[in-house]
């Protein structure tokens, strides 16, 4: 298979999915479905498992002191850990200017070793905040652009980056429910128009790549990561990024106000 | 978040269950959505941009697409928009595919993901993700030229 028909065949599955995915009309009751579910009681056995955990629970944080107490003696540790506390003392005694009743010091230097690198390799690796920004935002454009003719406009809090995408003009259903969302959008300052990332073909239409989005990260709230997902390797990655498709006539980005619509939910 | 998300991922889960039955995606989603508000309070973020609750709510489709591929064995099938005995053959290739194979190929190919946000939304390496799309790929062009 050479390349060509491999990028052919990409594209056209890429176009079947949209198609299949489009055609798909979800019911409107869908949120009422939701809150009705939130709105109803737990199963029985549910309750029981979380009653007891927290009985188990309110034990536990009651017999903590107690407990806390009972270990600070040092004859409990020497009758638990046998003679290595007693190696410790010994230990320790030869350092200088440690006192005797220092015998803990390992253990929580040992403690405290484990509580610094931890925090230092979360402070230091800022990738999985970018990583779990950057996806949510590629998704949040993903949802926005394709969601707009979703049942509901939720209570009007939507997340304001999926305005920050363009409108995806896959199939005809879409387009016109794009049509519809744009004019009850108010351009939010921080929007930039959309800017049309890449035209792969010309059915496919402009693709938003989750990496190099600038309008995810011009977005009104938006991610801290402004290259979201380095995509390290690129072969699928970074290129094949149709996801929500635009049509360059509708360029300007819609704002996060995608609730001014209204709820067709009863 | 229901405005903007509900269709794209019930179009998802559309395409994830292996049945493809619109309303075993339509329960996949709304079990998603409950779950995310029963864990609202650990998926807020700070700044108010949902990052995580939004990645927490694909991630639960996913997971709940399998299981709920799982549970219902059989099921109406969408039409396909797709005109042409092709694309539905090459659908229906797509609906037997393995698990991974499926996910991968669904989540960067409708969903747009790259190769590592795939990664990171299955839980599983890069490298793992390039080799289910491949073979994913291998498998629908295999059956797209031995023809309906």
């Amino acid at each position: 298979m050479s390349s060509q028909d491999e990028h052919d065949f990409d594209e056209f599955l890429r176009r079947l999915l949209r198609e299949e995915a489009n055609a798909i009309e979800p019911a409107d009751d869908g949120l009422e479905r939701i809150r009705a579910r939130l709105t109803r009681p737990r199963p029985a056995p549910a309750v029981w498992v979380m009653a007891v955990f927290a009985g188990a629970w309110r034990r536990a944080a009651g017999a903590a002191p107690s407990a806390s107490a009972w270990l600070r003696t040092p004859r409990r540790w020497h009758a638990l850990l046998g003679a290595r506390p007693r190696r410790w003392h010994a230990w320790l005694r030869g350092l200088p200017g440690s006192r005797p009743r220092r015998w803990r010091s390992p253990a929580v230097l040992a403690a405290a070793a484990a509580v610094a690198v931890a925090a230092g390799v979360l402070a230091f690796t800022p990738l999985p905040r970018q990583a779990v920004s950057g996806t949510a935002a590629l998704l949040r454009s993903f949802g926005g652009a394709h969601g707009n003719g979703a049942a509901g406009q939720g209570g009007g809090q939507a997340e304001g980056g999926s305005g920050a995408v363009p409108a995806p003009t896959t199939s005809p259903g879409s387009s016109g429910k794009q049509a519809h969302r744009s004019p009850s959008a108010s351009p939010s300052p921080s929007a930039a128009p959309s800017p049309t990332p890449r035209s792969e073909s010309a059915s496919s239409s402009p693709a938003v790549s989750p990496s190099p989005t600038p309008s995810a990260s011009s977005s009104p709230c938006p991610s801290p990561a402004v290259s979201p997902s380095p995509s390290p390797s690129p072969s699928l990655g970074s290129g094949a990024c149709p996801s929500p498709t635009t049509n360059p006539s509708t360029g300007p980005t819609t704002g996060p106000t995608v609730g001014s619509t209204p709820n067709p939910a009863p | 978040m229901y405005a903007a998300h509900y269709r794209s991922l019930v179009g998802l889960a559309v395409l994830l269950v292996r049945d493809g039955n619109t309303d075993t995606a339509q329960q996949v989603v709304q079990d998603s959505f409950v779950a995310l508000h029963r864990n609202w309070r650990g998926l807020a973020d700070g700044n108010g941009s949902g990052d995580r609750a939004l990645l927490y709510l694909w991630q639960r489709v996913v997971n709940r697409s399998r299981s709920a591929g799982r549970q219902s064995a059989s099921g109406d099938t969408p039409g396909s928009a797709a005109a042409g005995p092709a694309p539905a053959t090459v659908l229906t290739a797509m609906r037997t595919l393995p698990r991974r194979q499926r996910e991968a190929l669904v989540l960067q190919h409708y969903a747009g993901l790259s190769t590592a946000q795939t990664a990171q939304m299955l839980g599983i390496s890069a490298d793992a993700v390039q080799r289910h799309t491949a073979r994913a790929m291998s498998s629908l062009h295999g059956v797209l030229e031995s023809g309906p």
